[in-house]
């Protein structure tokens, strides 16, 4: 083994331009000669530039999910940050105000639509169009049970399982938070889902709620928009398997709080499973 | 961004914001691919390589470009995809090349085909070595430094690391290369 480790040393070396002129000269001199030290020479100068496709791809993947932020952005960020700000200034009144006259007046259509939004599922629809004082009720459930909508969608169509990402990085020091952010979580979820053993004919998402407690724990998880038996059943796992989060906050202090976070399944078309089809990022 | 100065981005020590520009030009390919049997993540990967292989070819010295930086990217992926479909044993007419299409493709696209079967197989190593190979060849640490960092016992424990880290990659690399109908081994 010494031999052929010093072989290689010195294959390393005249790739890298190292070796001094006699050196080198000698060392052209036995490749000219040698067939298997050419060999030699084209593997390990392949190896060396797969090496560096390596690093590039990464550059190449980080900047696919830049661009692909970028073209959702400007239309779902949006509608985001309107849901962020409602929930955020619902936060923001206290219990006390309950039963007060003074918020609802401050409500305008616009608004309430938004918030019926978020918390639909709170709320009977019929009720909803109906008076300020449904508004008013409204509002006292969601001081009570705040949402927090984190947008993801698909960043790969090649690994189903691979997709999610984050459209709106929920850095606030009010809302709950993964350990690690949603980079983290993304991460996690990306280890763990396991494609169930069935396919989709399109992209879809299993929205699960669950209750983030004062210590982090997570509670009453549950699938609030469900996609099928095998997926919501995956989805429900995968998020029983994750560790504490950060409670949110309000005025410094942990409070519960109800997030809702979609997990999007990718369809995959048979072809895609043909194996033996080039997958260049294959693992 | 014109060409000129995406060029300059992708030389320089942050291609980022260049690359991302670049996949403005993904829908043609995606196109391209998506007519000739080919599904949307075929067209993603076909596209990524090419912008490797852009990545790659703009750093060395004295390399120029024939034509827009679209149209040789267009060109790596449909070279690129034709010479797939005929690995997978499809009949294909000829996927159409753009009149400035440059001519050279050929070789550099065998050469890069290695070196694509290369990356795989060190994919396929564990992340020591991988961490080990990429210090040594990418950010070319000296061996000493590297052995601290990944917490071997010396400069000799990672020189001989290092040597059964590449040897297990080359020898991955040589069977992907004799199962590949397209890359056959190099008789050099």
């Amino acid at each position: 083994m010494r031999h052929e480790l010093e072989l290689m040393e010195l294959v390393d070396r005249y790739l890298r331009n190292e070796l001094n002129a006699d050196e080198r000269m000698a060392f052209t001199e036995r490749l000219h000669h040698n067939t298997e030290l050419r060999q030699l020479v084209e593997d390990q100068r392949a190896l060396h530039a797969g090496m560096e496709r390596l690093v590039l791809r990464n550059a190449v993947d980080k900047a696919y999910r830049s661009h692909r932020f970028g073209k959702w952005m400007p239309g779902i960020g949006g509608a985001v940050l309107i849901v962020l700000l409602a929930t955020g200034s619902l936060l923001m009144t206290s219990p006390e105000h309950e039963q007060s006259n003074v918020a609802p007046a401050k409500v305008s259509a616009d608004t309430s639509n938004v918030i019926t939004n978020a918390v639909s599922r709170n709320v009977r629809t019929d009720t909803l169009q109906q008076t300020r004082d449904t508004i008013v009720r409204t509002e006292v459930r969601v001081v009570r049970r705040p949402i927090v909508v984190y947008e993801t969608t698909s960043i790969s169509e090649k690994e189903p399982d691979l997709g999610i990402v984050t459209l709106r990085d929920a850095r606030s020091e009010e809302l709950p938070s993964y350990p690690g952010g949603f980079s983290a979580m993304h991460a996690f979820l990306q280890r763990n889902i396991r494609y169930p053993d069935t396919v989709l004919s399109r992209t879809e998402a299993v929205t699960i709620e669950f209750l983030v407690d004062v210590d982090g724990s997570i509670q009453e998880v549950q699938v609030t928009k469900g996609i099928g038996k095998l997926f919501d059943r995956e989805a429900l796992r995968v998020v029983g398997l994750m560790p504490k989060w950060i409670p949110a906050k309000e005025n410094g202090r942990p409070v519960k709080a109800r997030i809702e976070v979609p997990i999007r399944f990718t369809a995959v078309s048979v072809e895609q499973e043909v194996p033996g089809s080039i997958p260049p990022t294959a693992q | 961004m014109s060409d000129v100065e995406i060029l300059q981005q992708l030389r320089s020590a942050d291609p980022h914001r260049a690359l991302m520009r670049l996949y403005d030009h993904l829908p043609k390919v995606d196109r391209m691919v998506r007519r000739n049997s080919g599904t949307r993540a075929d067209a993603k990967d076909l596209f990524q390589d090419a912008l490797i292989i852009l990545l790659g070819k703009v750093k060395e010295e004295g390399f120029t470009l024939t034509c827009s930086i679209s149209t040789y990217l267009f060109a790596i992926c449909r070279n690129k995809w034709q010479e797939e479909l005929r690995r997978r044993g499809r009949f294909t007419q000829e996927l159409a090349a753009a009149p400035d299409e440059p001519a050279d493709l050929a070789g550099l696209l065998a050469e890069e085909g290695r070196f694509g079967l290369a990356e795989r197989a060190l994919r396929s190593l564990g992340d020591k070595c991988l961490e080990l190979l990429k210090r040594f060849y990418v950010t070319r640490e000296p061996l000493l430094q590297i052995a601290k960092a990944i917490g071997l016992a010396g400069e000799g424990a990672a020189k001989t690391r290092k040597y059964k880290c590449l040897e297990e990659a080359r020898k991955r690399y040589r069977e992907l290369l004799t199962k590949d109908p397209v890359h056959q081994p190099m008789h050099p």
